[in-house]
This record gives structure tokens, C-alpha cells and sequence, in this order.
């Protein structure tokens, strides 16, 4: 159950976004993926999921080459949560995570009772009814991620969760919140792959850190042995301090 | 149509305008007379041969035209999107005009008839606009497109209004503001194709809601958005290019219909769709009834009356809408 790119190279036009790119998301691990704005991350995770097509190199999913898997098939094992997401129509909370399960053939009842399980995991059972055009940012952010997670709820064992910057408008209680359930899901053999912003909160509940600098691999591995305060000169470009809090938790103190 | 059983009201209401609309007009006709054989042979020929397919027509052109807007609306995935808005009406418009005022139908052309031609008028339209949202990446500029187009469209059926004959003159301004008037079992059987063109797009209802989310969501949730795109085009050119053809541009039914069932109902496909038909069809067949009966003997072309009730509502839409749009 893990997504492994090879020797990717992607480009638009003239611009090459991704440079020789090889990268694993293994199930039962939650990754983290950081780097700069820029960085290649979001082209990651495209090109992971199928979405983008790369020019050289070839990308595995379950060992078997992705061109390989139908459309529909994917959509069963992988579940992604773009960057954006737009919706200016008034479906109900339910309505938006039971879009969800359109990979699927299961009946309605079962769909609903999946859904329904889903919306308690991320405490929003009382938002089900209300229109999603009424909530705000964070609220909308949750039931994302809820949709995405009911994409694969049913056989959490063989899933690929992919979220691009999915806690930027969450609270911190929420985004901690977040945190614990994908682990938890990495606990049941999700393979589950995060784009972060935040260093400190991606070192202290990812397993694994990918580390991405103007469309290369900086670094992968364990949090402790990627972070460094060389890395984080050369993939952000300034000064940091990396020190180990009190718990062990991975801090960056950065100079005046 | 599970929503339907659940909730007959509108079924029962289009049954009840239907019946009411079968009687209504310059001529009065009881349908208790004719199904006890006491109506006289006038009453009985206006209501087999005018009155029965205007209204079966202005049921299946409300239903269409309310229809196309939804899906419309929904690939678009905004709101304020609709066939006439675009336009796909006026390019359907103009090559029905085109076909009629250039004698097309002695030329090559001649095999796609009026239908035809604004079928294709209308499949152009919405081609374009596509196309031009798919090189600049957003909808707000597919809109703007489709406006500019819309703009051409109806500088074109007015540069044809120059150019044709009085008779001409006359049906040309038929499609512009549309109207019931020529309906009969030819335009009946032809108009056909709308409702199995709602079908088919009702098999469509979850790829909708899903395109709705956006292009990245649908392609991961996996859909094919290029060939589904492709399939609504086309439908959605069956419907408005045959319904401009037989009634010319019912305005603004696309628009308000389907935010009417939102509002109401759900932003569901699967109950905006059958919704949105049976809306469309009480509210084109009531208003053809008003226009008919209003000025009797003389009749209001629908397009104005549905222009007039539509128009506003617009503007509310827009106000309620605020900055959400980006246009």
C-alpha cells in the first residue's frame, strides 16, 4: 500500500517544476511534505495521484505502474484534498462529504451510515443539515477533509490520503485534532501524505518528512534527521536555530 | 425520483395548471364537455389541433430550457450561468434566423432544417466558451465569453432582421422573443428529444455534483471531466437549440428555475434535475397561459412576460450573491 515516485521529472511549458524526483508515501506512516512556496510540493502530489502526467519516470502505486489503474479504481484507493476548493452551491454538510463515495457502488444506506460516521470523527454530526455555503473557512475546511476521508473510510487498510495544506485554515485545537486522526488512520495502514507549512507541528506528528527545494528532494526521512538548521537554510533560505524541546518536539528558533 | 415520490407536489401542480391551461384561452373549452362528447367540432378542433400541442410544447420547453440551466449552472459551477445568458439561446438564435433568411434549405445545408441549424448554433456557442474557459483557466471568464458571444449572437439576429423580407422580418422576431403560437403535433413530435435528452442528463446527477467541486475534485473522485463535459455540451444544445427552434428564446427560465428549486429543495442534481423539469414546465405553461389571455385575442410572446419576471429576480440573485462571484 505505497505510493513510490521514481526518477519523476514534470514540466509546464518551458518551466520544469519537478527535477528527477523519487519519493515514497508508505502506508502505516504519516509524511509530511515541506518546502518553500513554490517548492514543487502541490506538483507532488499531483503527479502521486495521477492528476498530472510526468514526462520521464514512473509512479507505483501497490508496486503496479499508475497508468495501469483505471480512473475509477484509483479513486477507490486514492483520495486527494486539493489546495482550493470552491463549492458556491448550497448542499447540505451531508450532501458535500456523501459526494465522497461517488468512486463507489455501495446503496445509499450504507453510504449515509459511512458519512455519518465520518462527520463524528471530525465532530461535525450537528453541522450534517446545514448549508455549506453558510459556514465558515475552517468549518469548510473540515468538511473537506471529511469528503476526502469518506473516499476511503470503508478500507482504510489499502488507502492512499493525500492533503494538500489541509490545517492553514484550521485552529490550532482542530488542526491538533486532525493530526491525531490521520495518525490514526496511519495506525490502520494508511499510507497518508501531508503538504505543511508548519515545520514544528510536521515534525512532531509526521513519521517521515520529505523536503522539497525548487523542484527536488532536499531530504527525506526521519523529522530529526531531515531538519536541520542546513536544510532549512537551503529550502527556505533563512537562518534557524533547530533545537529539541523539552519533550523532545523539534523546535527552530529564528534569528532577529 | 425517489425525491418526486417524496415530495408530489409539483407533479400534482403541473397536472392541475395542465388541466387549467387546457381550457383557458380566446375560444373557453370544459374538459368535462369534451370528455362527455357535448363539446361542438370548433371547440373540439381547437383543442386537438392548437390547444393540446401548445400546451404538451410549452411543457417540454420549460422543462428543457429550466433543465439546460441547471446542468449549465452546474458545469460552470456557478450559479449565475444559463443557456441564454451565455449564449447558446442566441447562437440557436441566429442560425435558426440565418438558415430561414439565407435560404439555407435550398443548399447543402438544407438536411439540418431549423432544428438543425440551431442545434448547431447553439452546440458553436457553447464549444466556444468551453474552449476559451479551458485556455484561461477560469469560469469567470467563460462567462464573460459566453456574454460577448451572447452579444455577437443577437447582433447577428438583428443584422438579419435588416436583411429579410416582412414575412421574414416577422419569424425573426419570433425567435428574439419568443413565443407558442406556431405549435402543432410536427413541432410536438420533434420536441421530443428534449425529454430524452433530461433523461439521459439525469443519469448524469453525480458527476454534476461533482464537477461542482471543482475540476481536480471530480478528476479524483474518478471522473472523466473532458468526455463529461463533452456529453452536457452536447445534450444541453440538443434541448435549447430544438426549444429555441420550435419557441424561440424563452429568457430567463434557466436561470431562475433551478435557484428556485435550490432555495427550496437541494443543491442535489438528482433533485435539481427532475425539479428543476417540473418547475420549468408549470411556470412556461402558466405564463404562455397568461400571455395568451392578457391581451386575448392578441397574444404577449412569452420570452417578454418571462423577461419581465426573470429580469428582477436576476438582479436579486446578483445582490445576494455579493463578492462570491469574482466577476
Amino acid at each position: 500500500m505505497t505510493l513510490k515516485l521514481r526518477q519523476c521529472c514534470f514540466s509546464v511549458g518551458s518551466q520544469r517544476l519537478l527535477e528527477d524526483v523519487s519519493a515514497t508515501i508508505p502506508s502505516g506512516c504519516v509524511t509530511g511534505i515541506l518546502g518553500a512556496n513554490g517548492a514543487g510540493k502541490t506538483s507532488l502530489v499531483h503527479l502521486a495521484a495521477g492528476y498530472e502526467k510526468a514526462q520521464s519516470g514512473s509512479i507505483l502505486l501497490d508496486a503496479i505502474d499508475l497508468k495501469s489503474w483505471s480512473r475509477g479504481e484509483l479513486a477507490k484507493k486514492v483520495a486527494v484534498l486539493p489546495q482550493t476548493a470552491t463549492l458556491d452551491f448550497p448542499f447540505s454538510v451531508e450532501e458535500v462529504v456523501l459526494m465522497g463515495r461517488i468512486p463507489h457502488q455501495s446503496d445509499e444506506a450504507t453510504n449515509r451510515a459511512l458519512v455519518a460516521k465520518v462527520l463524528s470523527l471530525f465532530s461535525l454530526t450537528d453541522f450534517a443539515q446545514r448549508p455549506y455555503t453558510s459556514l465558515s473557512g475552517g468549518e469548510k475546511q473540515r468538511v473537506q477533509i471529511c469528503r476526502v476521508v469518506s473516499q476511503v473510510i470503508d478500507d482504510l487498510s489499502h488507502a492512499h490520503l493525500l492533503f494538500d495544506e489541509p490545517i492553514a485554515p484550521l485552529d490550532i485545537a482542530h488542526q491538533v485534532a486532525f493530526f491525531r486522526l490521520v495518525r490514526g488512520f496511519a495506525a490502520q495502514g494508511t499510507a497518508v501524505g501531508l503538504v505543511l507549512h508548519d515545520i514544528e507541528l510536521a515534525c512532531q506528528f509526521c513519521d517521515e518528512i520529505i523536503l522539497m527545494s525548487a523542484g527536488k528532494i532536499l531530504g527525506a526521512g526521519k523529522p530529526a534527521a531531515v531538519i536541520t538548521s542546513d536544510s532549512i537554510q537551503q529550502a527556505f533560505d533563512v537562518s534557524a536555530t533547530v533545537t529539541k524541546g523539552p519533550a523532545g518536539a523539534i523546535q527552530l528558533i529564528f534569528a532577529d | 425520483m425517489r425525491w418526486l415520490m417524496k415530495s408530489p407536489v409539483l407533479l400534482i401542480t403541473l397536472m392541475l395548471s395542465t388541466a387549467l391551461m387546457l381550457c383557458v384561452g380566446a375560444t373557453e373549452i370544459l374538459l368535462l364537455d369534451l370528455l362527455t362528447g357535448h363539446a361542438d367540432v370548433v371547440s373540439q378542433t381547437i383543442f386537438w389541433e392548437i390547444r393540446l400541442p401548445r400546451v404538451l410544447l410549452s411543457i417540454i420547453v420549460g422543462a428543457g430550457v429550466s433543465v439546460a440551466g441547471a446542468v449549465i449552472q452546474g458545469l460552470f459551477r456557478n450559479p449565475l450561468a444559463d443557456p441564454a445568458l451565455i449564449g447558446v439561446s442566441s447562437g440557436a438564435a441566429l442560425f435558426a434566423a440565418g438558415y430561414m433568411v439565407l435560404d439555407l434549405h435550398t443548399t447543402a445545408f438544407g438536411l439540418l432544417g431549423v432544428s438543425g441549424s440551431a442545434f448547431v448554433g447553439g452546440l458553436l456557442i457553447s464549444w466556444l466558451v468551453l474552449e476559451i474557459g479551458k485556455r484561461s483557466g477560469t469560469v469567470s471568464s467563460m462567462l464573460l465569453a459566453g456574454i460577448a458571444f451572447n452579444s455577437i449572437a443577437i447582433a447577428g439576429v438583428g443584422l438579419f432582421s435588416y436583411l429579410s423580407s416582412d414575412l421574414e422580418l416577422r419569424s425573426v422576431t419570433f425567435w428574439a422573443l419568443g413565443s407558442f403560437n406556431g405549435a402543432d403535433w410536427t413541432g410536438v413530435s420533434i420536441a421530443l428529444i428534449i425529454p430524452a435528452a433530461i433523461v439521459l442528463l439525469m443519469r448524469e446527477s453525480r458527476n454534476l455534483n461533482a464537477v461542482t467541486l471543482g475540476d481536480k475534485e471530480a478528476y479524483y473522485l474518478g471522473i472523466d471531466i473532458t468526455r463529461l463535459r463533452q456529453r452536457i455540451v452536447v445534450l444541453t444544445a440538443v434541448i435549447v437549440g430544438v426549444g429555441v427552434a420550435l419557441t424561440g428564446i424563452v429568457a430567463f427560465v434557466g436561470l431562475v428555475v433551478p435557484h428556485l428549486i435550490r432555495l427550496t429543495s437541494s443543491s442535489n442534481h438528482s433533485v435539481v434535475i427532475p425539479g428543476s423539469a417540473l418547475l420549468g414546465a408549470i411556470l412556461v405553461l402558466l405564463a404562455d397561459g397568461v400571455g395568451r389571455s392578457i391581451i386575448s385575442p392578441a397574444e404577449l410572446p412569452i420570452g417578454i412576460l418571462t423577461a419581465l419576471l426573470g429580469g428582477p429576480f436576476f438582479v436579486y440573485l446578483i445582490m445576494r450573491q455579493k463578492g462570491k462571484l469574482g466577476i
